[in-house]
């Protein structure tokens, strides 16, 4: 069964369409991502999935419930971090447990146990949130999401500001817990991080630009990066740039992302002609360039 | 490697009551170089960056530029820095004055660097307003007014979207190749790798400190590369100044 089901979704403020004509379906258990420029409809769509707004065209279900008519039982089985993780600061990470499961008027110690547990909050539970260091903070955030026992959690950029360590633990965390049963609607700007997903959908300007497994966006790109190694360096890169104006330097390297399958050699050769050309080689695109290649070719 | 050290540590340690920031951390950045410097949240990349830029007097060892050469530093700090409820204009008028530059000066300066920056459009909006992209573009153009020949970056692009993150270094690509020496705190592993050289802290000890091609064997990545590192260096004892 899908724990959510789009179709044609709308939602305009003013006049200004902020989400239009989205389809889109995520499996239960999944962990899907949401990535999109800033301003690309991201924050709507998932307000629309959390009962919070009401789709102006379209229809949609969350755990099988209509988002528009039926929003009061779906707030009741989603869990929604938003990006200032809403934990009361000068409360201990247990307080601001209990004070979530109330809020909803749920009460299951054997559950908060086993997110405690999942979340290794046992030996922290007391400890003001104030002075938690930002890891075990966002840790306790997505227990106080967890603890009413949602079906589905949504998340918005619950890594941003976390440290490189703290991060990936986050995300081995999200699989675990979406393999425990809890369907994880994530957003990030960190293309590195999307890669972990199970599925992704990309949005830009409203509208979903594309769908899949990271690996296929990756390839549905349709990019591969050519990587220049010349000298004088900067020389090469200027040229190169006004040829490829999305050429990016790594290093001393320039990298060109092309369309696959598109002789380029010969054309970097020529325009480097005054310049050293020690190397030309292919890698394959980051998921950062395929998000760029597939914005750009929406646009 | 013929190159002059634009920024230099010798043997430098800070401490925080008590607590090691940075110990025993001595390293080179070349002029004209692009340094990364990557780390966990606490690994030292913000007190390396203070030290510096002489914002930090260190307990022990020595750096270069440091105090004495401060007014050579355009530092760009974490997070947001810009006066939220003053124009675009009027934070770089408000920069530049900090930075002692004449009323030309500064006017031929900010034109400049509003048309690098593709912000011309935007010079009337209240920098609170921005998008995170712009108001990151916007830090940085504010930090390099006095055309410093050294720019210090904490960790710019954090909560920028990959698009904007993108344009972003195309600036820092530009600054590069006009040969200033960039020193670039960040939480990315990807964006470090953009880097001629790469520093990595872990617990206020420098781990790693290398090019790409030094550090990097065919067939590894540099995140694996960091991690191993890691591993091999086990949990420090800390508290012991």
């Amino acid at each position: 069964m899908n724990a959510i089901a789009t179709s044609s979704l709308s939602k305009s403020f003013a006049g200004l369409e902020a989400v239009r004509d989205v389809t889109l379906e995520v499996g239960e258990g999944e962990v899907f991502g949401l990535i999109g420029p800033n301003g690309a409809g991201k924050t709507t769509l998932i307000r629309l999935l959390c009962g919070l707004y009401t789709p102006t065209a379209g229809h949609g279900t969350v755990l099988g419930w209509d988002i528009a008519r039926e929003q009061a039982h779906i707030r009741e089985r989603v869990g929604y971090m938003s990006q200032s993780n809403g934990l009361y600061a000068d409360l201990s990470v247990d307080e601001n447990i209990r004070l979530y499961a109330d809020l909803y008027g749920v009460r299951d110690p054997d559950w908060i146990a086993r997110v405690r547990h999942w979340l290794a909050l046992q030996d922290v539970g007391r400890q003001v949130v104030a002075d938690l260091p930002t890891g075990v903070r966002q840790r306790a955030a997505l227990a106080a999401v967890l603890a009413h026992r949602p079906r589905l959690m949504v998340l918005d950029e619950p890594t941003s500001g976390v440290d490189l360590v703290a991060r990936e633990a986050m995300w081995d965390l999200l699989g675990e817990i979406a393999r425990g049963g809890v369907t994880v609607v994530v957003t990030t700007h960190v293309m590195a991080e999307a890669r972990r997903c199970d599925r992704l959908a990309l949005i830009a300007e409203g509208r979903l630009v594309a769908t899949g497994a990271p690996a296929e966006l990756i390839r549905r790109s349709g990019v591969v990066i050519a990587v220049v190694d010349a000298s004088p360096w900067d020389e090469a890169f200027v040229r190169v740039q006004s040829l490829w104006p999305a050429a990016t330097l790594f290093g001393t390297r320039t990298h060109i992302p092309v369309a696959r399958g598109e002789v380029v050699e010969p054309r970097v050769r020529e325009v480097l002609a005054h310049v050293a050309v020690r190397s030309v080689t292919w890698r394959e695109p980051s998921m950062e360039d395929a998000f760029i290649a597939l914005v750009s070719a929406a646009r | 490697m013929g190159t002059p050290l634009a920024i230099e540590t010798h043997r430098l340690v800070k401490s925080f009551a008590g607590r090691v920031a940075l110990d025993d951390v001595t390293l080179g950045v070349a002029t004209g170089e692009l340094c990364g410097v990557v780390g966990a949240d606490g690994a030292g990349k913000t007190t390396l960056l203070r030290c510096v830029a002489g914002l930090y007097r260190p307990d022990r060892g020595e750096v270069v530029p440091g105090r004495r050469g401060r007014a050579r530093v355009g530092v760009s700090p974490q997070g947001f820095h810009l006066y939220a409820d003053l124009t675009v204009d009027e934070n770089l008028v408000f920069f530049g004055a900090v930075h002692g530059l004449g009323r030309s000066t500064l006017h031929e300066r900010a034109e400049e660097l509003l048309h690098f920056a593709a912000l011309e459009g935007h010079r009337g909006r209240l920098a609170g307003d921005l998008s995170g992209g712009m108001q990151q573009k916007l830090t940085l153009i504010c930090s390099v007014l006095h055309r410093p020949p050294i720019l210090l970056l904490d960790e710019p692009t954090t909560g920028v979207d990959p698009v904007s993150r993108r344009e972003f270094w195309h600036l820092l690509d530009a600054l590069h190749r006009g040969g200033t020496t960039i020193l670039l705190a960040s939480a990315y592993v990807d964006e470090v790798e953009r880097c001629d050289h790469v520093l990595f802290l872990h617990q206020g000890r420098l781990l790693v400190d290398g090019t790409l091609d030094e550090l990097v064997p065919e067939g590894a990545t540099l995140d694996g590369v960091l991690r191993r590192r890691m591993t091999i260096a086990g949990p420090v004892a800390r508290g012991s100044a």
